[in-house]
């Protein structure tokens, strides 16, 4: 007997809650409808709590699972182009506007990004034309230049992402 | 998500509703983007952009929005010394262009589905295709013609937007 007083007694705290929770808008938006839904809600919990419990419960955990580390962007040496100096980049990046709507520097309107870049480069580097899918919830394909080392590749430019789905 | 305010693109003459934000790869390969002040659930991205198609070629030519600091984002803020025209020549892929009336209004970015959807696709800035997709027709007697966001909330204290 103590069990079903302890178990109704949890369902009705749940209820209470319940009500609390929706006092303003039940009070604002008074319908018989509305009553009439908040007492079927009341007795459902009053009744049937473990399982809304173990709903709650259950999807926090399965939603957690499903959460996956974003996959990192990265470009394999093998799926680089042929090596250019970075000369040779900027000759042939140029951007060419009959209005002259763009910056007469390589890169054009994408060139302070370029310079940043082109910053962090050692001397005498080797860049390489590289075009690549990427899936990180859309599927883009990303183009641009990655400079040459004789490790992984770790350092790349883009010059245009382009969503594919 | 509420449905997004489109884009403006002028286009053989017309003023069209462009269902696609090329500013949005600009800031991704820039790698920087001011900070906007956000002045709708129908705004996220903070400014709407007026585009033209000129002979074959995609320019930013306007931009209206508001920064954090409630000053306007103009088109020398973002691209100095080109205050009037910017060639998007970092722009890659098809824009979408609803056209003719609502079929199915959803109330989510640009998901909403209109008679035709022309699509414009641009390499580097450049129009390299033009199509037309029918996804169908309109009962007679259904609302005008037009892009369409049926709900939106505007944050308190700050300028809202409206489609020109």
């Amino acid at each position: 007997m103590i069990w079903v007083f302890g178990y109704l007694t949890l369902g009705a705290l749940s209820g209470v809650l319940l009500l609390m929770t929706n006092y303003d808008d039940l009070r604002h938006d008074f319908s018989f409808e509305n009553l009439v839904a908040f007492v079927l809600a009341v007795i459902i919990l009053l009744t049937l709590w473990p399982f809304l419990a173990f709903y709650l419960i259950y999807d926090s955990v399965v939603r957690r699972l499903r959460v996956r580390p974003k996959p990192a962007f990265k470009i394999l040496r093998r799926e680089l182009g042929q090596a250019l100096s970075i000369e040779a980049v900027e000759a042939n990046e140029r951007v060419e506007d009959p209005l002259g709507a763009v910056p007469a520097l390589p890169f054009g309107h994408l060139n302070p990004a370029w310079v940043q870049f082109r910053a962090g480069l050692a001397s005498g580097s080797q860049l390489a034309p590289f075009s690549k899918i990427h899936k990180d919830g859309i599927t883009e394909r990303y183009v641009g230049y990655a400079e040459v080392g004789n490790g992984p590749v770790t350092r790349w430019f883009f010059t245009s992402i382009r969503r594919i789905a | 998500m509420t449905a997004q305010m489109p884009e403006r693109l002028t286009y053989k003459g017309e003023k069209l509703s462009l269902a696609e934000q090329p500013l949005s790869a600009f800031f991704k390969l820039a790698r920087s983007k001011p900070a906007m002040a956000e002045t709708s659930s129908a705004l996220w991205r903070g400014y709407i952009g007026s585009w033209e198609i000129n002979d074959g070629r995609l320019y930013l030519i306007d931009i209206d929005g508001e920064l954090e600091d409630g000053s306007a984002l103009t088109l020398d803020l973002l691209f100095p010394g080109f205050p009037d025209r910017v060639f998007a020549h970092w722009y890659s892929g098809d824009m979408r262009i609803p056209q003719g009336k609502l079929l199915d209004y959803i109330h989510a970015g640009y998901a909403s589905v209109y008679e035709r959807d022309l699509i414009l696709s641009i390499e580097c800035g450049v129009v390299v295709r033009e199509t037309v997709r029918h996804n169908g027709k309109a009962p007679k007697g259904s609302g005008p013609e037009g892009y369409r966001i049926e709900a939106l909330t505007a944050f308190g204290g700050r300028k809202a937007r409206t489609q020109k």
